[in-house]
């Protein structure tokens, strides 16, 4: 049902993820952890992946790495093409606001501003104005009845269908969520999980980081991370 | 160059000194004071011949001592004008024309009126502050300045005198020897002018109250 | 962007409202200072040039003892010495030399105050704005009779006196004749009681006595020169009208550089308050400003938003403070005149647009300088930490 993104911008051949040898090292004082270990894996156009994996395994940097909010130690990773490594601070952002949505277990909701607001959000710091798009993308979540309220007057499906909703409206080439239906009870969670099969049919790349199984199970394919590897 | 400083210090000194007696002053007395050696006071405005009320927390004391509070109210009295000469035997003067009535409760019952009027006595200005009741009988009088020498002013301010004006209305024969005793020929022109200034005020007071009715 | 700064500032109204109002006091009080200086120095300095005189000579002490003397019927110790007037007359470079006996008889239990001045036909020339309104001898400005008295206007009003009336005197228990009354001035003359420089002497029984001389040059240019010879006057201090002004300018400066140093303290604790206030909203909002970095917000666009917050903050404080400026700053011209010495007759207080520019300039300086650090902290949230969250 949701309108799928438009991937114009990148060839089509591409895959969205490529990771080669992906490693990412963090010092806890004097200890080296290596929370990603020379993980090499793609995810291609339009495919719906879950990562999955003890607590630990690395799936949290591995997320931070594919929403280039991180930058990776040492090995290559591709996002749509561009190579993340060595890009600044402005460019990494960039590449986050054109190519990535996120989706937060938390909803991340803005308090102060309406639903129609909290969608438009993303097009502000893209200096975009697409007030049709927000419009479009309510109906799509079956939320226009709510386009004023606050996020404390939505129920947790309601707030997460509200997040999806502005992961969506910059047209990501990628929809990255983490743990969307943790905080969800579990017909809620099963709504969240039809919405993002219905984005993966309609062409949308999405990519989730859960533990939850029916979640795990309702994807394409499963990258799971022991000890930073991938398996 | 000892001697200008020296100079400057006692104009300093001196200005120090005048600043400390100016504001003192000027609280204890409510004019300026100033060193008017040199400098243009700030001139001390009364408005054009409104007469203000000095000592309202004394006099509202001595007239209504159950009075808790008073408000002021300022009239218009020009659709009145033609009632009021037709009661005072003559037009208002411009002196009379503005006109504070100083309303005076306990709690929210009105217990009277009291109006501060100037008029010409012979020597001076002599400022009249008049209490009336609320049936439009004279509560009691006060002469709160007047600067007439001092015979004059003894027989003016005799209690004697001043407490003939209690109960008096609007409609008294205000000549003197009628309503109030007789003064001796020196005061009779101030005494005339106060008597001619309480005759007009409660005339004044008496149109508006029949009026409001 | 600003609607977004907007909706943040409304999310906690009492803390805002309260460092707005800080804000707005800061800025009222630092307004009124400004407008406050500019309108003294002016008004000061118009009532001066109206004065037909540059110098006076003074006599040595204090001149307000005069009349604590002068009740308790004693002779004047600090009148001018008889010779003071000849000498001063004989100096070439005066013009006028006008002596003149000044007595203030206050009377606290009728809230008046007697002010009676003596002076010599020679002041004529130095009181060019003296007109007589009405008058016993028409044409003439002077007195006609030594009993006679000329009323300042205000004065005139205040004893219901016209020309021809009599006028007492009860403390010298002197009688006098009113002779004319003089046009409102806006100067000190509009309250006084000017009688014949001899009546007063004899009123006051202060013969040959002197409390001032009142000097105009024969060229302005001559004053120091002119300075230097009136000082050997024995007896006698001469002060200049521009030294004068600059005495009370510099007695105002003190009083304003105090009060100056009030505002300056509270512009300063309400930049700290600002800084608290945005400090305290950036802490509070640490995930807010994360997901926004997530959601493809730039470093400059989250510095941005505190800034227009703080901009917003400082901007509604200023106008609340320009308008209790406005609406309460003749309350404060009104204490203020207590406390300054000679309080001109005009308005003191002069709120032009340069003063209210230059105000709200500070309040955006603060608005800007009290945003920066708050500002680089949430811009160096780390998109990262919106999962962190999580």
């Amino acid at each position: 049902m949701p309108s799928p993104p438009k991937p114009s911008q990148t060839s089509p051949s591409l895959p969205v993820v490529e990771a080669v040898e992906l490693t990412k090292i963090y010092h806890r004082g004097r200890e080296e952890v290596r929370a990603l270990n020379a993980a090499t894996f793609r995810i291609e156009r339009g495919e719906f992946v879950a990562v999955v994996g003890p607590s630990g395994a690395g799936k949290s940097t591995l997320l931070n790495l594919l929403g280039c909010m991180d930058a990776p130690t040492s090995g290559t990773l591709r996002i749509t093409g561009q190579e993340v490594q060595g890009l600044s601070d402005q460019q990494r952002t960039r590449l986050r606001r054109e190519q990535i949505g996120f989706v937060f277990q938390h909803f991340g909701l803005m308090p102060t501003l309406t639903v129609a607001e909290n969608i438009a959000l993303p097009t502000l710091f893209a200096r975009r104005r697409l007030a049709q798009r927000v419009d479009e993308l309510l109906e799509q979540v079956a939320l226009s009845h709510r386009r004023n309220h606050r996020p404390h007057e939505l129920s947790g499906g309601e707030m997460q269908r509200v997040a999806i909703a502005r992961a969506l409206v910059n047209n990501p080439q990628m929809l990255l969520a983490d743990e969307p239906t943790g905080n969800l009870d579990t017909a809620t969670g099963d709504t969240i999980i039809s919405l993002f099969q219905q984005l993966h049919q309609a062409g949308l790349t999405v990519v989730v980081v859960t533990h939850n199984t029916p979640l795990a199970s309702a994807t394409q394919r499963q990258l799971t991370l022991r000890d930073g590897r991938v398996d | 160059m000892a001697k200008t400083q020296r100079k400057f210090w006692y104009v300093g000194v001196g200005l120090l000194l005048s600043t400390a007696l100016l504001v003192q002053w000027r609280s204890a007395s409510r004019v300026p004071l100033t060193d008017f050696r040199v400098l243009p006071l700030r001139h001390h405005i009364e408005g054009a011949s409104l007469c203000p009320w000095r000592q309202p927390e004394a006099d509202l004391h001595a007239f209504f001592p159950t009075a808790t509070r008073y408000d002021t109210q300022s009239p218009i009295l020009s659709s009145l004008l033609v009632d009021i000469k037709e009661r005072l035997g003559r037009w208002l003067t411009p002196d009379e024309n503005p006109l504070y009535l100083h309303r005076v409760y306990r709690n929210q019952q009105p217990l009277g009126t009291i109006l501060v009027r100037r008029v010409k006595g012979e020597y001076g200005a002599i400022e009249v502050v008049l209490a009336v009741d609320e049936q439009g009988k004279v509560r009691g009088l006060k002469l709160q300045r007047l600067r007439e020498p001092e015979p004059i002013a003894q027989t003016l301010r005799s209690p004697h005198w001043l407490a003939a004006f209690e109960g008096q209305t609007a409609d008294s024969h205000w000549r003197l020897g009628e309503a109030v005793p007789e003064v001796r020929a020196a005061a009779q022109p101030s005494a005339q002018a106060i008597v001619e200034g309480v005759r007009s005020s409660l005339i004044l007071l008496d149109v508006i109250r029949h009026n409001k009715t | 962007m600003l609607l977004l700064a907007l909706r943040n500032l409304t999310r906690r109204p009492l803390r805002n409202a309260l460092t707005l109002s800080g804000l707005a006091v800061a800025v009222a009080v630092l307004a009124c200072l400004s407008a406050f200086g500019q309108g003294y120095r002016s008004q000061l300095g118009s009532e001066l040039d109206r004065m037909g005189m540059q110098v006076m000579l003074v006599p040595l002490g204090c001149p307000y003892d005069a009349a604590a003397r002068v009740l308790k019927g004693k002779t004047l110790d600090n009148s001018l010495p008889a010779s003071a007037l000849t000498l001063a007359q004989h100096d070439p470079a005066v013009a006028v030399a006008a002596p003149l006996l000044m007595v203030a008889l206050p009377r606290p239990s009728e809230g008046r105050t007697d002010m009676w001045v003596g002076l010599d036909r020679a002041a004529l020339p130095l009181k060019p704005w003296w007109r007589m309104k009405s008058h016993v001898t028409p044409g003439s400005n002077w007195f006609p009779s030594d009993d006679s008295v000329i009323l300042g206007a205000e004065a005139a009003v205040t004893e219901a006196r016209e020309p021809g009336d009599k006028f007492y005197s009860p403390e010298t228990g002197q009688t006098l004749r009113v002779a004319g009354v003089l046009e409102r001035s806006g100067t000190s003359d509009d309250s006084l009681f000017f009688v014949p420089l001899a009546t007063a002497q004899k009123m006051f029984h202060q013969p040959g006595r002197l409390t001032a001389i009142a000097l105009r040059l024969r060229d302005p240019a001559l004053i120091s020169e002119a300075t230097t010879r009136l000082q050997r006057i024995p007896g006698a201090q001469v002060v200049t009208l521009t030294e004068m002004m600059g005495t009370f300018l510099n007695l105002v400066g003190s009083v304003r550089t105090l009060l100056l140093a009030i505002a300056v303290l509270a512009v300063t604790i309400s930049t700290l308050s600002v800084f608290n206030t945005l400090l305290a909203a950036v802490v509070e909002r640490t995930g807010e400003f994360s997901i926004m970095r997530a959601l493809g917000a730039s470093r400059s666009q989250v510095f941005g938003l505190i800034t227009i917050e703080s901009l917003l903050l400082t901007g509604l404080g200023s106008a609340c403070g320009m308008g209790l400026a406005a609406g309460l700053g003749y309350g404060f011209e009104n204490i203020v005149k207590q406390w300054v010495p000679f309080a001109p007759s005009g308005s003191l207080l002069s709120l032009t647009s340069s003063v209210m520019l230059r105000c709200i300039l500070i309040s955006f300086g603060v608005g800007i300088g009290a945003s920066l650090y708050p500002a680089w902290q949430a811009s160096r949230l780390h998109p990262a930490d919106a999962v962190k969250m999580d």
